[in-house]
């Protein structure tokens, strides 16, 4: 009852990192072995599959349900496909672990997978003798000074300041690439 | 950068990402492992575009797919669970629509200011009371301001314009558009104006349109901002989008000396405030997020 008027309201979803979502929906906290994702069956050892993506068993409520019952006749089973308890929001109205944690795509991609193939094509790089690892490291904390300095002090920096910026960037690069 | 880990908040490594190629042109070039990072790029585009069309489904599953056939292809012994996560971003999006509405930033944002009041504050005893108290000043402060209900137009760094500042092109706008005014009066100009809670930065590009059949975006860099009269006008210059760049994975532009004024009520609004970095000889701006207009949006799905 907000000023006399009623309000009804239900939880629908929860966005969380990777981790606590899984904490909070009953599933296993581990991602190096088993059944490591909250919303389809893929397991630890088929993920680098080529067919995993387009083979995908998406978790549903029923077989959620299934397997907590099983849990709760053998207690000593578990993790069944992953699954290691019921949810700590089970009595919520609306809430089921399987439909209202959806993924949050700030912790998958920023996070998570841009940084991990940023650091995956340097090394290649460095590995190619494009660009070797002591002037990417360099190169690097260079990069990430001048992009705190660009974030907090100029927060639309000008045109003619990135391109300074760039130039040293860019001249700093073209240095190390001819040693 | 050493235990494989790129230091920095979820902004700064995603600006990161974003500059990858403009930084290392060469190694985009040269590496054939680079397509990864295409890939990567344009499932992010489609992720983070708000508004999101059905259609564009579809191609955003076989983007997946590519994703893990290209890290099987060259890193397969990298493949992590980030990546699988990744792959279900087509079934995650048709379920429960555009990520950007429900993602954790804004919450880590806010998150962010009481974790560092609690890391310097230096209280042991009662940190949620201090923290409690600490935001309801800032509450005050930023209500007594009232910045955020006020729709007007406020401005930073006011100055007259002098004769010399404005070009012949400027000047015959300028006489086209206020006439008498403009010789009898002095006309201001501002490095900063916000308006409809939109902030308008001067030499910045926006996004004033959208191509109607291709989507291509049709960009406009802020010359001056000016008053006179009224209120506050864009003096902007019309660039010429000649081409996507997928090495880049930015638009090339060229200027065509098309100035014109518009006052920002008439902008639509797309995209905040871009720059331009030049690359070999050429001017890029490069957009995170795939444009479409809400319109036509509703109109063909």
């Amino acid at each position: 009852m907000i000023n006399g008027i009623q309000l009804k309201f239900t939880f629908s979803t929860l966005v969380a990192d990777n981790l606590a979502a899984h904490q909070i929906g009953g599933y296993r906290t581990s991602f190096s072995s088993g059944n490591f994702c909250r919303r389809c069956h893929v397991s630890f050892d088929n993920h680098r599959l080529p067919s995993s993506v387009s083979t995908i068993q998406w978790r549903t409520a029923l077989d959620h349900d299934r397997c907590l019952n099983q849990i709760q006749s053998d207690p000593l089973q578990r993790p069944v496909l992953g699954i290691t308890g019921p949810s700590v929001l089970e009595t919520l109205i609306g809430f089921h672990p399987t439909t209202a944690l959806p993924a949050d795509c700030m912790h998958d991609f920023f996070e998570g997978s841009c940084p991990h193939v940023i650091m995956l094509l340097l090394k290649e790089a460095s590995a190619a003798r494009l660009i070797t690892y002591g002037k990417q490291l360099k190169l690097f904390s260079f990069f990430k000074n001048s992009l705190f300095y660009l974030q907090h002090e100029f927060k639309n920096a000008s045109k003619i300041l990135i391109l300074v910026f760039l130039i040293a960037v860019i001249g700093h690069h073209q240095f190390s690439l001819n040693i | 950068m050493n235990n494989d880990r790129v230091p920095g908040s979820a902004a700064q490594k995603l600006l990161f990402f974003r500059l990858f190629p403009i930084i290392f042109p060469d190694i985009i070039e040269l590496l054939p492992s680079a397509c990864v990072y295409l890939i990567l790029r344009e499932i992010l585009q489609m992720v983070l575009s708000y508004p999101f069309r059905k259609s564009w489904i579809p191609h955003l599953h076989d983007l997946c797919n590519d994703l893990q056939q290209a890290m099987i292809a060259h890193f397969p012994s990298k493949i992590t669970p980030k990546i699988h996560f990744i792959t279900e971003y087509s079934k995650i999006i048709e379920d429960y629509g555009p990520c950007r509405r429900y993602w954790c930033m804004r919450y880590e944002g806010r998150h962010a200011y009481f974790k560092q009041v609690a890391i310097r504050s230096n209280n042991y005893k009662n940190v949620a009371q201090s923290l409690a108290t600490r935001y309801q000043l800032k509450q005050c402060i930023i209500s007594t301001k009232s910045k955020l209900y006020n729709s007007e137009q406020r401005v930073v760094g006011v100055k007259k314009l002098k004769e010399f500042q404005i070009t012949d092109r400027a000047k015959d706008i300028f006489k086209g558009y206020f006439g008498l005014y403009y010789i009898e009066n002095k006309i201001f100009e501002c490095k900063l104006l916000w308006s409809n809670h939109v902030e308008y930065h001067q030499s910045c590009i926006y996004v004033v349109g959208l191509d109607e059949i291709d989507e291509r975006p049709y960009f406009a860099q802020v010359i001056r901002i000016v008053h006179a009269q009224k209120g506050w006008l864009l003096l902007m210059d019309r660039l010429k989008t000649v081409s996507y760049s997928d090495l880049l994975c930015a638009w090339k532009i060229e200027t065509n000396e098309d100035l014109f004024l518009i006052e920002p009520q008439q902008l639509k609004y797309y995209h905040k405030g871009l720059d331009i970095y030049h690359v070999n000889g050429f001017s890029y701006v490069s957009l995170i997020s795939k444009l479409t207009d809400w319109v036509t949006n509703t109109s063909k799905d």
